[in-house]
């Protein structure tokens, strides 16, 4: 506001002279001031992002998040201490992005505290009698655990190496050719993954493939690439990051031994695997 | 004189044909040489010069000159057939055509094997005394009448093989002024089992090593420059980690197990350091390690894939793979990670960069019509040029240590078996092949001495 009013001055100050040299003056000035609000656009400590961000936190805290969504309300201190740790280097940019990111968090772990604190209260009563179709229906929260007997009624196979489990549940998504970005297609299937890792507590492992064509190494870098993908996605959609580890196997574990557009296709795939 | 380009052995040119100033030039000195220079400067086949046509040489079977076990004469004889025919520099003149071919009483008639189309002869004899084998090599010039070389090779009764290749060898310098490659080794990757090992084979196949059972995956094996260790990439712990396997101690060990992709370990020529690629710290960059593993740079910094690093013979440079232009391709860096320059500019897809042990060329492979084709290129982009792509897919070549050869994993036979191209690109033929499995990712050992 400060800058603002200046340049009201001055402007009124420019405005009332006639004189040549003080024009001269005033315009110098005035491109002074100017470039200094520009500046001060680009780099002002965020100071109101994060008193809001602090505001959110504390009322998140008030609503008991810390108990009832322990994992978002942890992520929102993390982000306002990172907004705060960049302020004092300086890097006003990233620590408004911080900030603003920080009170994003404190207000959805406000809501998610509370869903569950009024969820986890109708329950209460008949938590012991729940059966399975009532746990899987409803948008219970957070992640309940999961039987490894439940799991294995699922099981599809293992993952490449013989360890974990593939499950029918968690579908796997398809890459195009040196491609590692998202179709449509693969975002939905993600979407339907994500649904299931919300309702259950497994730590999984994505596992990035290729098809047999191009330099081995190469394709363990492009598999690498679709996993990170994949996790990225899934994190975008609310599941914690510590619940996901990736890896690749390059072209070296194909599902199909085929060497047509049809092998190759089914080849290029992220697939997701329960490890627990 | 077809087959005799008298160049001098001190830089041999490439593609000389192709440059007829500099023909002429040559053909200046070819004439001086023959005049003036002594035996054993004249290089009789010009290894450097693509399409050199087969330098016709007569073996005679080995002689006996003691109690030696006769079979050896059998093993001597189809040991260095196999070396000399895979060297791609000679054709050996069939022995039932030749007039004498018992040990001269005296002198040796030059003119009979000149009359057989021979220019070269070479006579071998082999004793075995006191616990000890010795073969002796004569090598001569049919068309001048002269002896090239004279030596012996001694060694315990069951290195007839080894002495052999070293005998070849000998033939390889006398005609070529520079030592043949024989000895050397092949370390690949085998899916026989079920997922990839590591093995090590001699060339001739007869020997075949395997480094890693663990049934993980294990790839991209490599050697250090003393041939004492191989390198690779192995699923052993669940991530793609790095080892080293001692052939003394047969024993591996880790030796980089960083977070995401530890991928492609070359050794520096000066054997202190090891390139390799990490994803540690976001996708797939080339990186610089001391062989403690404590100290790591970072050559290449960016959103995009850079993988196979490959060492100029002196080097100070590396040629690479990288994604930067949108789809693999080739480029060449200082050593520091300085200065990358796109090498690659036809074909949409380029990867497996190989610098060769002379300097002067790049193999890789090029996606055609989803096959992979092999293509050389010369480290300033010029004369890039087809080397295999008539059949299947040809991937991961691997120079021979003279730069002759190139050894690289081609399908046309239904599985990947591993075979060998002359530097030019002529006579591709199978080395290691097995049926039913594929023999992939060669890498081809410095000879042992």
């Amino acid at each position: 506001m400060n800058d603002r009013n200046q340049m009201g001055n001055v402007k009124k100050e420019g405005g009332m002279s006639f004189r040549q040299k003080r024009m001269f003056g005033s315009l110098a000035i005035t491109l002074g001031v100017a470039a200094l609000v520009i500046l001060s656009a680009c780099a002002k400590p965020p100071i109101k992002e994060i008193a809001t961000a602090e505001a959110a936190l504390e009322k998140a805290r008030s609503a008991e998040a810390p108990t009832y969504a322990p994992e978002t309300f942890k992520s929102a201190e993390q982000m306002l201490t990172q907004a705060k740790t960049e302020m004092q280097k300086k890097k006003y940019k990233p620590a408004k992005k911080s900030a603003i990111n920080a009170r994003l968090l404190a207000d959805r772990a406000l809501e998610e505290a509370a869903q569950n604190k009024a969820a986890q209260e109708a329950a209460a009563p008949k938590t012991p009698g729940l059966t399975e179709e009532e746990k899987s229906a409803g948008p219970v929260l957070p992640p309940q655990e999961i039987s490894v007997a439940d799991l294995q009624k699922q099981q599809t196979g293992t993952g490449s190496l013989d360890e974990g489990l593939k499950i029918s549940a968690l579908e796997t998504v398809r890459f195009n050719f040196d491609d590692f970005s998202l179709s449509e297609e693969a975002r939905q299937i993600l979407a339907k993954n994500a649904e299931w890792l919300k309702k259950y507590n497994v730590v999984i492992q994505i596992e990035g493939h290729c098809d047999e064509r191009g330099a081995n190494e190469y394709n363990l870098a492009l598999g690498e690439k679709r996993a990170k993908t994949a996790r990225d996605y899934l994190v975008a959609l609310g599941i914690d990051t510590t619940r996901l580890t990736i890896i690749s196997y390059g072209e070296e574990i194909p599902v199909d031994p085929g060497h047509d557009d049809t092998a190759w296709a089914k080849n290029r795939r992220a697939e997701f695997i329960v490890k627990k | 004189m077809k087959n005799r380009s008298n160049s001098q052995k001190t830089n041999p040119k490439w593609n000389l044909r192709k440059l007829p100033g500099l023909f002429l030039l040559a053909a200046l000195f070819v004439l001086g040489p023959l005049v003036l220079a002594p035996v054993a400067e004249k290089v009789y086949i010009d290894i450097g010069t693509p399409g050199t046509k087969k330098f016709p040489i007569a073996i005679p079977a080995p002689a006996s000159t003691s109690d030696a076990p006769a079979a050896l004469a059998g093993k001597i004889a189809s040991t260095l057939k196999f070396d000399l025919e895979l060297s791609g520099l000679f054709k050996i003149l069939p022995p039932e055509s030749y007039l004498k071919p018992g040990l001269p009483a005296g002198a040796e008639d030059f003119a009979s094997w000149r009359t057989i189309g021979a220019e070269g002869l070479i006579r071998i004899k082999y004793a075995q005394q006191d616990q000890k084998l010795s073969l002796t090599a004569e090598i001569y010039d049919t068309v001048q009448g002269l002896s090239l070389s004279g030596k012996v090779f001694t060694g315990a009764p069951d290195s007839c093989a080894a002495l052999t290749h070293q005998l070849a060898n000998e033939v390889v310098r006398a005609f070529t002024g520079t030592p043949g490659i024989f000895g050397s080794r092949i370390a690949y990757e085998s899916n026989r089992g079920g997922r990839k090992e590591i093995f090590i084979s001699d060339l001739e196949q007869s020997r075949e090593l395997q480094i890693t059972s663990n049934r993980r995956l294990n790839l991209s094996p490599t050697w250090s420059p003393d041939g004492s260790q191989i390198l690779y990439t192995s699923y052993l712990k669940g991530n793609p980690d790095l080892y080293r396997y001692d052939l003394r101690a047969g024993k591996s060990e880790s030796i980089a197990h960083f977070p995401g992709l530890n991928l492609g370990p070359v050794f520096s020529p000066s054997g202190k350091e090891l390139v390799l690629t990490l994803s540690r710290d976001n996708d797939a960059e080339i990186y610089v390690m001391n062989l403690s593993g404590q100290e790591l740079t970072r050559l290449t910094n960016n959103q995009v894939i850079d993988v196979q690093p490959s060492y100029s013979p002196d080097g100070k440079k590396l040629a690479f793979t990288s994604s930067r232009a949108g789809s693999p391709q080739i480029y060449i860096m200082d050593s520091d990670g300085k200065n990358a320059t796109r090498l690659t500019f036809q074909g949409s897809y380029n990867c497996s960069p190989a610098w060769s042990p002379r300097g002067d060329r790049i193999a890789y492979t090029r996606q055609e019509n989803n096959r992979f084709s092999l293509y050389a290129i010369k480290p300033d982009g010029t004369e890039d040029t087809l080397l295999v792509g008539d059949a299947g897919s040809s991937e991961d070549p691997a120079w021979s240590p003279d730069g002759r050869l190139i050894a690289f994993a081609a399908n046309r036979t239904g599985d990947y078996d591993i075979w060998v191209v002359n530097f030019d690109g002529s006579s591709p033929r199978p080395l290691i092949s097995r049926k039913g499995s594929n023999e992939t990712a060669p890498a081809w050992s410095p000879v042992s001495p």
